[in-house]
């Protein structure tokens, strides 16, 4: 068998009454991009918390990077990026005060270096010294991007990452998911735009209602979730 | 990349929360606004030479703190939670505990400034004077008592803050458990007003008080945060 990124067994997730993940079982290898699709509501934002480890289920096992999430998962942490639909900056730093910070509590080795070279690869060299608040929507989307590689994760989470993105920066976007699947490392994708997943991801999964509905190639998923979508 | 220590993790977070208040001032300036609005009703309720307020004082000077950083303590985590930022420091490599124990002590470090500031203000306009032998174990009685109500503050602010009034809960919860605490540094400082040390018991039960709610927090803050939900 080999390595896997992460592993979902049985899981459930309740919110209240409703279920938002119905007995998921779902995993993917090291080295891979796995593109997890679906209409809105159907769980894939509830899966990616719990794989950044923000979120428990409510039954069943996760393991990620071959932690248990029931153990103790401090040092999984600092091995994983997470995009998620909120930048997660202070807004009142400028960014590049913000950026350090975060490099600080991950122990990155030259945050200056570090976080001026991710800076710059996505456009925002220029606006280090501005607050995030007066960042536009794309331009805050950008910074989260910065931050979640901050310390070169072995994993990255990315909800929606092309959210309020310009064609350059979904491009530098697809730079980043390509360069860190050919270094060994994985990602999971969570995505509408079912085109560019079927060009980036190795893997994909289609959850509908919380349940995975279609597991295997990316065109096909694709083509699943369309079809699901319509 | 070397993981940092916990106590490096603690400091550079008790930095970061400090300077973050500072920028965004709101905490400060509500906590302010509500000590000062608070210490002139007072003032105007009972005048500096009215012989009452040889036995009120204390009272007053507690209430006024109580009310002032009930407002702090709630305002720094919601500004955190509903920001996201929060849920960055979630993420990062940091224990728990250690989270808990920074957020503690940033807002014990704005509330005792501002607190300082409010007893001056309270000093003047109510014409009163502390005793100097008095003045350093009346310090210390503020100091520490404050830091319990913080201690429990953040606890409880971790709980609420998420939920359909959770400022109006926090006030609800907070206040019974601050009750006993309270009643001591009132008469503590109620001596320390009339020249008189504050008793070892006092001192002991404060403690005793700081003790219990820092452990609860340390032991409580993990679960409390677990599940964020990411929905608020
Ligand atoms: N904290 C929460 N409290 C209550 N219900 C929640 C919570 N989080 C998610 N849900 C519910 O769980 C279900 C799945 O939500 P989730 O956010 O995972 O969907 P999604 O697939 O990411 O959708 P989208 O494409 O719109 O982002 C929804 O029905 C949602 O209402
Ligand atoms: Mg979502």
């Amino acid at each position: 068998m080999t390595a896997q990124a992460f592993q979902v067994r049985g899981v459930w997730k309740r919110f209240g009454g409703r279920d938002a993940l119905s007995n998921v079982t779902l995993s993917a290898p090291l080295g891979s991009c796995l593109a997890l699709l679906g209409h809105n509501g159907s769980g894939k934002t509830t899966l990616l918390r719990m794989l950044a480890t923000l979120a428990t289920p409510t039954e069943g096992d996760v393991t990620v990077l071959g932690m248990s999430l029931r153990d103790d998962v401090r040092a999984l942490r600092s091995r994983i990026g997470v995009v998620l639909d909120r930048h997660l900056l202070p807004r009142d730093f400028p960014l590049g005060d913000a950026l350090r910070m975060y490099a600080g509590l991950y122990g990155v080795q030259d945050a200056a270096d570090r976080v001026e070279e991710l800076a710059t690869r996505l456009g925002l060299g220029r606006r280090l010294d501005d607050p995030v608040r007066t960042f536009s929507r794309g331009m805050g989307q950008r910074a989260s991007i910065c931050r979640a590689l901050l310390h070169d994760p072995e994993l990255l989470l990315l909800d929606e990452p092309f959210t309020g993105l310009d064609a350059r920066a979904m491009d530098v976007t697809d730079e980043v998911i390509r360069a860190t699947i050919a270094a060994g490392r994985s990602v999971v994708l969570v995505t509408h735009d079912l085109e560019r997943a079927a060009r980036l991801a190795t893997h994909a999964a289609v959850l509908a209602d919380g349940r995975v509905v279609f597991q295997g190639d990316p065109a096909e998923a694709a083509a699943a979730a369309a079809r699901g979508a319509a | 990349m070397t993981a940092p220590s916990e106590l490096r993790l603690f400091r550079t977070l008790v930095a970061w929360d400090f300077l973050r208040e500072m920028r965004r001032r709101t905490t400060l300036l509500s906590m302010g606004v509500m000590g000062v609005i608070t210490l002139f009703l007072f003032s105007f309720a009972i005048r500096p030479e009215d012989a009452v307020l040889a036995n009120t004082r204390a009272g007053i000077l507690w209430v006024t703190f109580l009310l002032a950083a009930t407002i702090g303590i709630d305002r720094a985590f919601r500004n955190d939670a509903e920001s996201g930022v929060l849920e960055g420091l979630l993420l990062a490599p940091v224990g728990r505990a250690t989270l808990y124990y920074a957020r503690v002590t940033s807002t014990f470090l704005f509330v005792a400034s501002l607190q300082a500031l409010l007893l001056v203000l309270f000093l003047l306009l109510f014409n009163q004077e502390i005793p100097r032998a008095t003045l350093a174990p009346m310090l210390a009685i503020v100091a520490a008592t404050s830091l319990g109500f913080v201690a429990v503050g953040v606890l409880i602010s971790a709980m609420t803050w998420s939920l359909p009034a959770g400022d109006v809960l926090l006030r609800i919860l907070l206040f019974p458990m601050l009750l006993p605490v309270f009643n001591v540094a009132v008469e503590a400082t109620d001596k320390a007003f009339a020249g008189r040390a504050p008793s070892w018991l006092h001192v002991g039960m404060i403690c005793a008080f700081d003790l219990l709610f820092l452990g609860a927090g340390h032991l409580l803050f993990e679960h409390l945060v677990k599940d964020s939900g990411g929905r608020t």
